[in-house]
């Protein structure tokens, strides 16, 4: 069944950014790295290093616990946990309380915007792995 | 890596018991979620994200069951396996852990269930989210 995105959450480091948000994406792949040799027909591929990245853009706002402070503190932070869930949260739900949780390093955010338009921001997360 | 997750705990409810620890949504606590588990030295994944606490207020524990965990007990006495133990560091945090979980001694039934569950300071107001997954 198809998932109408009206109420995604967005947790970073310990803060609910999900209503300054209107955008959310979610990136996770595998290198493939070619590993063709002579006498081989056609390409092959195996598997290499796991990369994960999470873009998010909405609306910026000031003030205590919104994105301009959270987002621009958090700038090279790397021990930050970001948790997306595409619907609501039920809790110990498995239908509507699945989502998605790694460890990031906020590379970049950028705001801006043209005159007599709400003023956007845009969130970048790397994937940084498990460890401490 | 991204790992899928199940919420154990939602974010926007408050805690303000001394400590709990018990049999799932029946004390109150994080709902018992089968997450499946496919065999012995499961790898599981816990998140935290702490929204609102006191540096050291709250500790919240995943833990899994085992044959002497928390479903095998009739009361709210048997607080199960604790397989991840985060304390908050500050009014705002975020954690997470990748560990393998032996359960060589659990039956395939009890490599299955989780459950979070939580202590904290005495009639405190915290707000957290806690999530689970196995590879």
């Amino acid at each position: 069944m198809s998932v109408v995105l009206t109420d995604a959450k967005v947790f970073f480091a310990g803060y609910d950014l999900s209503g300054q948000h209107n955008r959310i994406e979610l990136t996770n792949e595998v290198e493939a790295l070619d590993n063709t040799a002579f006498g081989q027909a056609t390409r092959t591929r195996t598997k290499g290093l796991f990369n994960s990245r999470a873009t998010g853009a909405g609306f910026w706002q000031a003030g205590t616990g919104n994105v301009d402070a959270v987002i621009f503190e958090s700038l090279a932070l790397d021990d930050a946990v970001v948790m997306l869930f595409p619907e609501a949260i039920t809790e110990g739900a498995t239908s509507t309380g699945s989502g998605y949780m790694f460890k990031v390093t906020e590379s970049r955010n950028t705001l801006g915007g043209a005159v007599g338009e709400l003023l956007p921001f845009t969130l970048d997360l790397q994937g940084r792995g498990v460890g401490a | 890596m991204i790992t899928r997750a199940i919420v154990m705990k939602d974010a926007v409810t408050t805690g303000t018991t001394c400590s709990c620890s018990g049999l799932g949504l029946a004390c109150g606590i994080g709902a018992i979620v089968s997450l499946g588990g496919r065999a012995c030295d499961v790898i599981l994944y816990g998140g935290l994200e702490i929204l609102s606490s006191t540096a050291s207020g709250v500790k919240v524990f995943l833990q899994a069951n085992s044959s002497s965990g928390y479903l095998a007990g009739a009361t709210c006495n048997n607080p199960g396996t604790d397989v991840v133990a985060f304390t908050s560091r500050g009014c705002r945090d975020s954690q997470f852990v990748r560990l393998p979980w032996n359960c060589a001694s659990a039956t395939s039934t009890h490599r299955t269930w989780y459950r979070l569950a939580w202590v904290q300071t005495c009639a405190q107001t915290n707000k957290f989210l806690g999530a689970m997954s196995v590879e």
